[in-house]
């Protein structure tokens, strides 16, 4: 009687071990070829926004539940939510003292228009779930959204710019995405500098030494004049001919509920 | 069956609602104590899609490459530990 001997050539060639080698090909494929990568996604986007609706669901029945119970965590949760109203209200304040400067310099420049066409909507998932700096947004194709509109949080706090539209949904990359770099204006003598983000909501700017950039300066984008961030630490190294700052969003990316899609096309 | 089945549940409910850690740390579990685990590359692969942009890292594609990481090295460390 011959027995075939199962070799490790055999045995690294078995059904199994191809069908799974086609199927990580087959992925690879669909992530990095745009075309498929969109489709595949949109498909994917009819059925997500369920599942992550089902979680208010599940929580507006779970609080129904412990309603009854309200003890420490009910206060626990209440001053997160207010945690997360400070912020935005911090964000509107620096936002109303832009404006105040705004309207100053429209006075002078008179008869110059200004206004832009906004969309606002839910952020329903986040960097909270997300190891990347994106967000998920329920406002899409149909509420007027493209590629490329910015997004702002709290009227003037600018968050990140819409990188993929589906019919209902958007994908936003927010401007702190790691290694991502911008041309903002720093201070009040409006220097240029580029910012380079960190992830959650902070970047680092290299500025000249004696740049006059203080802590609590505001960081200012290049068109439209949103607030990018205020500044948090200056870095000095007096052997280098830059200082380092560090600055981030005047609220908290992770506790962002509603966003305003500031659209391009009118 | 019927514990993978719970887990693959939990682990759609780490991807859709928790935190990114919190699915990493299934995703290392689940390869360690189900053989196979391919669903680690499916759970990868779809992360990339909801989160992901292909400007970002890796061509946007780095759930899924840790994935794969993580599928290849827990099955090794389990070899070396079983």
């Amino acid at each position: 009687m011959i027995h075939r001997r199962t070799n490790s050539y055999d045995k690294f060639f078995s059904i199994r071990n191809v069908v799974l080698g086609v199927s990580v090909a087959t992925a690879l494929l669909v992530l990095l070829y745009t075309p498929a990568r969109n489709a595949v996604t949109q498909a994917v986007f009819v059925v997500a926004p369920g599942i992550w609706k089902s979680d208010g669901t599940a929580i507006e029945v779970k609080d129904s539940f412990w309603a009854v119970f309200r003890t420490k965590q009910s206060l626990v949760e209440e001053n997160s939510y207010l945690l997360s109203e400070l912020s935005r209200m911090q964000a509107q304040v620096l936002d109303r003292n832009l404006l105040a400067e705004k309207v100053a310099k429209l006075d002078e420049a008179l008869g110059r228009a200004h206004g832009d066409n906004r969309v606002v909507a839910e952020v329903i998932a986040g960097p909270r779930q997300a190891a990347y700096d994106t967000l998920i947004i329920d406002a899409g194709r149909e509420q007027g959204v493209t590629v490329g509109d910015e997004v702002v949080y709290a009227g003037s706090g600018l968050v990140g710019t819409v990188v993929e539209v589906f019919d209902s949904l958007s994908k936003i990359k927010l401007y702190s995405t790691p290694e991502e770099d911008h041309l903002v204006l720093a201070g009040e003598d409006r220097l240029p500098v580029v910012a380079v983000g960190r992830g959650m909501g902070n970047f680092t700017a290299k500025v000249p030494q004696g740049s006059g950039l203080k802590i609590g300066d505001n960081i200012i984008s290049l068109e439209g004049g949103f607030i990018l961030g205020t500044v948090s630490f200056v870095e000095e190294k007096p052997a280098e001919p830059f200082d380092r700052i560090f600055f981030r969003v005047p609220f908290n990316v992770a506790e962002m509920h509603s966003v305003e899609v500031v659209k391009t096309k009118q | 069956m019927k514990k993978r089945i719970f887990f693959n549940f939990a682990m759609i409910a780490a991807l859709f609602f928790l935190p990114w850690w919190i699915l990493a740390v299934l995703a290392f579990a689940g390869v360690f104590f189900f053989t196979p685990y391919y669903e680690v590359l499916a759970f990868g692969f779809l992360a990339d899609l909801l989160y992901n942009t292909s400007s970002n890292y890796i061509w946007g594609m780095s759930s899924f490459v840790a994935a794969i990481f993580i599928f290849i090295a827990m099955t090794y460390f389990k070899k070396i530990v079983r």
